[in-house]
């Protein structure tokens, strides 16, 4: 009575986990697109995917000490800001939606993005700063959070992606 | 001899006592402002507490009404009206102003001719609309117009929207009833496990959580990875059936850490091939909703 493709489909599911790959880019710092990538990073270790985050250019922001528990989400010149331009670019706009839209991030229990970081370290993802970019910005892996494994190139970050689906944020 | 001494010492004394009792009064007039002041930065802080929400209030009241009337097109309107103040101001400046003797002319013989009931003639208004202060004062005007025109057309299609709404939502459920009868004829199955027949979806996790056993969870464990069973899995799979029979589908790994308190790399030495769905598969749930 077993129903093949049920099993089937179960058979192949189990052996796909094993080997999937993710390699995600963020390249963004606003807390807004902060989340994206940390979020898609964590619910692929959650199923067994390996994942390797590279954070380049404003994305570094995500993971530097000095701004990973002050990002702000960039809320001039965007539409799903719902509201207007002239309102949002009033001073202390950015700081208000940044810290509403932490209560709001709270209250669904997503984690604050350094808690996510943790997370991530901790559920075997691999995360590594851009060498380009931390030069450019007069950074050094000192500046990082502690979670970052390495800082690498572009060219070693095809290495390590070697086999994986890639996402850019 | 010592009585002029002695009284000397007293009057000394005196002095020395009301030297003391001065510095007691003020300290004390210190203490008071401190506690004062105190109670006024206490104050303050409650003040501060208490506006917060009302101006976190206030201001999105603001910016929902100035979205709105952005929205509806008034803002537009109100916009275009103060670009063109400057010259509706000129305009009005230069009709005060005393070179107005020709259009005041016009004005009069427009006037005129409207009393005598015809219309004023053709020339009358072209000679009239080469005059560069009517000009100005038109191109306001069809400039006050075409705001006017493009707020009235938004609102027209807001309205519309707003009609379209209704017929939206009504297509909406059927669509909605369709996809619920044909996804899961599409991916339900039945398969023997542990010796059970059981119902389950297409990424093998039971559909009906009442035909889960221990033993299922076993030969299902056994299959992802994870031969035996421990007593640290077993708190987490009964946290999880416990949590859907109360909430509906399996927890997230988020709030299974965080209650449970165990942390995160735990969970991937007890189900290393994916802690976020398989202790909700070894449990019999579905796959649970939550990100994180």
């Amino acid at each position: 009575m077993t129903t093949l493709t049920a099993q089937g489909a179960f058979a192949q599911g189990a052996t796909e986990t094993a080997t999937r790959k993710v390699a995600i880019i963020c390249s963004k710092g606003s807390l807004d697109m902060a989340y994206p990538g940390l979020i898609l990073g964590n619910a692929a270790r959650m199923m067994g995917i390996d994942v390797v985050l590279f954070f380049t250019f404003w994305g570094l922001d995500i993971v530097r000490e000095k701004t990973i528990d002050s990002l702000k989400p960039g809320i001039v010149g965007n539409p799903a800001a719902h509201m207007p331009t002239m309102v949002a670019g009033l001073p202390g706009m950015n700081a208000l939606a940044a810290s509403m839209m932490r209560k709001q991030i709270e209250k669904i229990e997503v984690p604050p993005v350094r808690e996510l970081i943790e997370t991530l370290d901790e559920a075997g993802a691999e995360l590594y700063g851009c060498h380009m970019a931390m030069d450019m910005m007069g950074l050094t892996k000192a500046d990082l959070v502690p979670q970052i494994k390495e800082v690498i190139t572009a060219m070693d970050f095809f290495t390590h992606a070697e086999g994986a689906q890639i996402i850019f944020i | 001899m010592n009585a002029t001494a002695y009284a000397v010492a007293d009057a000394q004394q005196d002095e020395l006592s009301q030297q003391m009792d001065a510095l007691t009064a003020k300290v004390d007039r210190v203490l008071l402002a401190v506690e004062q002041l105190d109670r006024r930065r206490v104050e303050l802080e409650e003040l501060i507490t208490d506006l917060m929400p009302a101006a976190n209030g206030a201001l999105s009241l603001l910016t929902r009404q100035l979205a709105q009337l952005e929205h509806d097109g008034t803002l537009a309107l109100l916009r275009s009206l103060v670009a063109r103040a400057p010259d509706a101001l000129h305009t009005a400046h230069a009709l005060t102003a005393p070179e107005i003797t020709s259009i005041a002319q016009s004005a009069t013989f427009a006037l005129a001719n409207a009393r005598k009931g015809s219309p004023p003639s053709w020339r009358t208004l072209l000679s009239s609309r080469k005059e560069p202060r009517i000009r100005r004062g038109l191109g306001a005007l069809l400039e006050i117009l075409r705001a006017v025109g493009s707020g009235s057309s938004t609102r027209a299609s807001v309205v519309m929207d707003v009609a379209a709404a209704p017929r939206a939502r009504a297509a909406a459920p059927s669509a909605a009833a369709h996809c619920a009868t044909a996804v899961p004829a599409v991916a339900a199955g039945t398969r023997e496990i542990a010796g059970v027949m059981v119902s389950v979806d297409a990424e093998g996790f039971l559909t009906d959580r009442g035909q889960w056993t221990r033993a299922i969870a076993q030969a299902i464990a056994a299959e992802a990875g994870v031969p035996v069973l421990s007593d640290a899995h077993w708190q987490v799979i009964d946290f999880c059936r416990a949590e859907a029979a109360h909430t509906g589908s399996a927890p997230g790994m988020r709030r299974i850490t965080q209650q449970l308190g165990i942390a995160p790399k735990e969970m991937y030495a007890l189900f290393p091939k994916g802690p976020g769905i398989l202790a909700a598969r070894i449990a019999g749930l579905g796959k649970p909703k939550s990100c994180v």
